[in-house]
């Protein structure tokens, strides 16, 4: 255990079943109903499941049908993302309240370091409190709350009593509760990496915890390292406060669509679409990037990228777009595909240089006067001309964050 | 959630409070609803445009009210149901 563990207080803030709970305030003929929330479409998932579905064994990213044959009565509605965010915006509030240091770790969780706030509320478990309250007052939402030393141990703290649940893990209790502990319940280690422990015979924190750190790295290599801090309870990582994030290192969109892409043609629009509206989200922050990405999914779920790296950086859908063609244009596809993503790594802010040719910044000049329009009227007011006709809607990945994904895309 | 093509309404609103603005009552297709809970509301911009959302009840039913703060227009979008 460090020593800085040893003087922090974090606190992790998770809110239960958080879309489907919000579309039941909305609407109180669902309350108490098993009900999911998803995308759109046919092939969609779900996103999230209210306990009431929870307990036929739906869960997060089950394809809808699968959790339509397990419970023939389930509700199921599309998912809102801007409501999500309003309200996700109405909780981090009412956490920035009780400290200033809140870690927005995705549109449903933060982490708090609470330590400064502890003499001025007296105590954790009364800041926890009030933020239940807060949140119960404003949005009649609940949550769980962990209190640990560290993000690690708050974490699971928070994992252990849900839904509704206030779960303080003392550094005293730190090694009993480790000892039987299985390893799959730690943040971090998934079903992949539980079941290579367990073929090694590791079934227990407290197992792992014995495990010499020099074994676990050479089978793992920088992994192994933290696998055994992990095991041990211990986790330096700082709360990183809401607005001093650093800098995204890459950026990308995917998208399942609606009935298998058989030809070139119907994977290059969506392509465009993509790197459009991944060309939109860089420019917004300033950035531009040097290494596209192409993955695509093909109908028997193999799953592969293939990613390119340009002279120079570049920003705006067109350029994307062309790097990512070209890449496709490399591969020999053998089935169908069912997902195209496109991202962008090599990330750097303040790259782009002004073109030296007329023809060059005119076409930047046209870009960014697309951006004023849209800025004012809203995304893919003024778009190019493959869209057109395109309804949009509003998307959002499971790991959005404020100030992070907010885009439109077409419904197909 | 049952849509309705977005219909201009008359609306009693109380400003000011803790949530700025809340619908009170509403005049559709000539009847008047009086507004008994709002359970949730909610805001959503797209460019300079911040449309106001009010998820409300009277005595039988949920409604979505919608206000849009650039144009000061209300108008009702839909009628909340099971799924």
């Amino acid at each position: 255990m460090s020593s800085a563990d040893r003087e922090r207080v974090i606190m992790h803030v998770d809110m239960d079943a958080f879309f489907a709970s919000v579309e039941q305030r909305t609407n109180p003929a669902l309350v108490g109903k098993p009900l999911v929330v998803s995308g759109a479409g046919k092939r969609t998932v779900v996103t999230t499941a209210s306990y009431q579905a929870r307990s036929y064994g739906i869960k997060s990213g089950m394809p809808l049908f699968e959790a339509k044959r397990r419970c023939p009565d389930l509700l199921c509605v599309q998912a809102n993302i801007p409501k999500y965010v309003d309200a996700s915006f109405r909780v981090l509030d009412i956490l920035q309240a009780t400290t200033p240091d809140v870690e927005v770790y995705s549109i449903d969780e933060a982490f708090l370091d609470v330590t400064g706030s502890l003499l001025l509320f007296k105590g954790a478990e009364n800041i926890a409190r009030m933020i239940k309250e807060g949140i119960w007052d404003d949005l009649r939402l609940t949550c769980s709350i962990g209190i640990a030393p560290n993000k690690l141990l708050a974490k699971l703290a928070s994992n252990l009593e849900k839904p509704g649940g206030l779960r303080i893990i003392s550094q005293d209790e730190i090694p009993s509760l480790l000892e039987n502990l299985s390893v799959e319940q730690m943040w971090g280690i998934g079903p992949r990496l539980a079941k290579y422990l367990n073929a090694m015979g590791v079934f227990s924190c407290g197992q792992l915890g014995r495990v010499p750190a020099r074994l676990l790295e050479r089978r793992f290599g920088i992994m192994g390292r933290m696998l055994h801090n992990m095991a041990r309870g211990a986790d330096d990582s700082p709360v990183v406060r809401f607005g001093t994030e650093p800098d995204a290192k890459s950026m990308g969109h995917t998208m399942t669509v609606q009935r298998d892409l058989k030809s070139r043609k119907e994977i290059s629009w969506y392509i465009f679409l993509l790197s459009e509206m991944l060309g939109r989200r860089l420019r917004s922050g300033g950035y531009a990037g040097r290494t596209v990405a192409l993955t695509l999914r093909y109908t028997d779920f193999h799953t592969f990228s293939r990613r390119m790296t340009l002279k120079r950086h570049i920003n705006t859908g067109p350029q994307i777009h062309e790097a990512a063609m070209r890449i496709l244009g490399g591969i020999r596809l053998r089935d169908p595909v069912r997902l195209v993503g496109v991202s962008l790594a090599n990330l750097a802010r303040g790259a782009i240089q002004i073109p030296l040719f007329e023809d060059e910044r005119r076409k930047v000049e046209v870009i960014l006067a697309m951006d004023r329009v849209n800025n004012r009227y809203g995304d893919f007011t003024l778009s190019w001309g493959p869209f057109v006709g395109s309804q949009m809607s509003r998307a959002v990945t499971p790991r959005w964050r404020p100030g992070g994904v907010k885009f439109l895309c077409p419904i197909l | 959630m049952h849509y309705i093509t977005s219909e201009r309404i008359q609306v009693g609103a109380i400003y000011g409070g803790k949530t700025r603005v809340r619908p009170v009552w509403f005049i559709w297709s000539g009847k008047k609803y009086h507004v008994y809970k709002v359970n949730h509301m909610w805001k959503e911009g797209n460019g300079r445009e911040v449309l106001v959302f009010f998820s409300v009840s009277d005595q039988a039913n949920t409604y979505l009210l919608c206000y849009n703060a650039l144009d000061m227009e209300w108008t009702i979008c839909g009628t909340y149901t099971e799924g």
